[in-house]
Parts: structure tokens; sequence; C-alpha cells
């Protein structure tokens, strides 16, 4: 199924496109550095909406085995607690395919990196995760309740282990 | 004719029809395929031992619908289950531990055909190879939004130790 982003999107990201080939030549490479991976989270940051505007058209039985469609109030968490990761700089451990509807109604996001998973689920009060770390010392919560203007203590330590040990495996790689 | 034993033997393999798009990613099955519907305890398996790749393939293609496509078949065993009992046990120090078994359910109809001995070749049932995944509760209310993280743990141990037999090609890729 192929979802339109909202019209004014594709504009605004040509435009940024342009601006980022200007500014290649002309600044300094910690700028550039960090100009490109804005547009990038950017970019990953429409995917993911688009991801879940895609579960959203869901119909009843999506799966062929009686699955229910996640509630607008769900989708309308997904959507803001979007905004909150990608505010704390967690959407680039976000696959947009890692975003998927549960069989009844909530759904699941897997921040999987070369350190592990963080998966989350977004219900309609609350959020529960379980990690699954390289090192065994895994972390679950039953639920926690939020607005999803916030990122759960126990969640924002996990999704920092997890993309932190990641930056660090990397740079000693 | 061949009897379908009520017993499943521990390394029977036990299949699922997985769809598409959110049963199967990065040749990885996702805990998705696993988890019933809301409310319910079961997940329809097919004992390969009592029919063919073949005819799982046809009922895998027979279940899409408008928002799915038949994706893959991958196989689950007795054992599989039990080691991700064990595991579920041993890490629920508190709480009741989720935990699942594979039980005989051959199907007629829709309805489960249990009282009579089912044989592989019976005219008078349509899945006599059907049997159950059957978790010990039942998932979450469908209104409620309810997360469930210590299921979908569960399942996610369980989709990890599935093996792929079959893969459909959709999109043009395999």
């Amino acid at each position: 199924m192929i979802v339109t982003p909202p019209c004014c999107l594709p504009a605004q990201l040509s435009q940024i496109e342009i601006i980022s080939s200007v500014r290649d030549e002309w600044v300094d490479e910690p700028f550039r550095i960090s100009f490109r991976s804005a547009m990038l989270m950017t970019s990953t940051m429409t995917s993911l909406k688009n991801r879940v505007s895609e579960i959203h058209m869901l119909e009843s039985n999506w799966d062929g085995y009686d699955a229910v469609v996640p509630s607008d109030k769900v989708i309308k968490n997904t959507f803001r607690f979007l905004d909150t990761l990608f505010a704390f700089g967690f959407s680039d451990i976000l696959d947009p395919e890692n975003v998927v509807p549960t069989p009844y109604g909530t759904i699941d996001m897997d921040f999987e990196t070369s350190n592990g998973l963080v998966s989350v689920e977004i219900g309609a009060n609350q959020v529960g995760f379980f990690t699954e770390f390289s090192n065994d010392e895994d972390v679950l919560s039953d639920g926690i309740d939020t607005d999803f203007k916030e990122i759960p203590q126990p969640l924002m330590e996990a999704l920092l282990i997890l993309k932190e040990t990641s930056r660090r495996n990397a740079l000693s790689a | 004719m061949l009897l379908v034993p009520k017993s499943i033997a521990s390394d029977e393999p036990c299949v699922r029809c997985v769809m598409h798009p959110y049963g199967f990613k990065k040749n990885k099955i996702q805990k998705e395929a696993l988890m019933p519907p809301p409310q319910k305890t079961d997940v329809s398996l097919l004992r390969l031992r009592y029919t063919t790749k073949e005819f799982c393939v046809r009922h895998g293609r027979s279940i899409r619908n408008g928002n799915s496509t038949f994706r893959c078949l991958a196989t689950l065993t007795v054992q599989d289950v039990e080691t991700s009992n064990e595991l579920s046990r041993t890490s629920s120090e508190k709480v009741f531990p989720i935990m699942s078994n594979i039980i005989y359910g051959p199907m007629h109809k829709g309805k489960y055909v249990l009282d009579a001995d089912v044989y592989v070749d019976d005219p008078n049932v349509e899945l006599p190879m059907h049997a159950d995944l059957r978790y010990n509760i039942p998932f979450p209310h469908p209104n409620g939004g309810e997360v469930a993280t210590r299921m979908r743990k569960y399942a996610h141990t369980l989709a990890n130790k599935m093996q792929v037999i079959h893969m459909e090609e959709v999109d043009g890729q395999v």
C-alpha cells in the first residue's frame, strides 16, 4: 500500500536538498555532518509517519486471522510519541518497517542496533517495553502510564544504552 | 488410511502461514505472526507430517485479503515451545509466566472435530492436520488498547525459533 505524504513535504524537502548541496562546498565539516544528519532524520521521520498512516488505513482482519485495527487514540499516541522520539534523537534507530500493528490493536516499535533490541508497545494510555541486549542485562516494563509527550525514565535509559553502546561499538570498529 | 495421532511429537514440524506485510521482515518471522486475535488464545498451525508443503502453500494463499498477502511458511515444534516455556518460567519470578502448548485440533468448516478419530485423507474433514498453538492466557481485549509486554516477549522468543520452509514472491521480491 502506498501512502502519499502531506502535499507540503516534497517541496520542502527538495529545497532542503538544494541548500545542502550548496553548503557542502562552503561550510566547515562539523556543520556539514550535523546538517546532513538533521536532513536524514527529517527524511526518516517522514517515512515513520507514513508508516503509521498506512497502519491507520488498515481494515479489520488485516492479517487474515481476525486482527483488529488500532484505535484513533492509539494512532494519535503513536504520532505524538514519534515526535517525542525525534526531539530526543532516537528516531534514527527506528526503521519504519519495524513499526507494526499487533492483532489486538496496539502498535509495536522495535528499535534495533548491533547492540540489541528495545521493543516498545504503544497502547491507549500506556507504553510497555522489553529489551534484548547483547550483554543479557535485560529490562521489561509491563506498562507505564504516559501522555506520550515524554519518554518514561526506564525506557529512556534503555534507548540510551542501545544507542550509545552501538555508537561506541561503531567508533571502536 | 493414515490416522492423525492426538499427541504431537516433540520434533514434529507445525507450519504457520505467515502474511505480508507485517509477519515477515529481513529474513525473520515477526512476533506478530504468532499472536492470536484479541481475547483469544489460539494460533492456527498445520502438522506437516500429515499434509504436504503444497497444501500448506495453497492454504496460505487462501487466507489473503485486501490488506495482506501470503508471504511464507515457517515451522515450529513442541520442543521450541517447551524451550520458550522454560525461559518464560525462569524469567518470571513474581508474576504468572506466559506459556503455550501445541495441541491437536482437526477442523471442518470452522469447527473442531475432536470426538472421532481423524484420518489424513478423510473426505469429511477439511483440515485433518490442523493444530493450535494455545497460550495459557488470552491476549488483550480489542477496544482496550492495553499493552501486553510479557506476551509480546514470549511471542518474540518463539518467532526467533521458527524455520522458514517456503517463500512467496511479493512485489517482485522473494
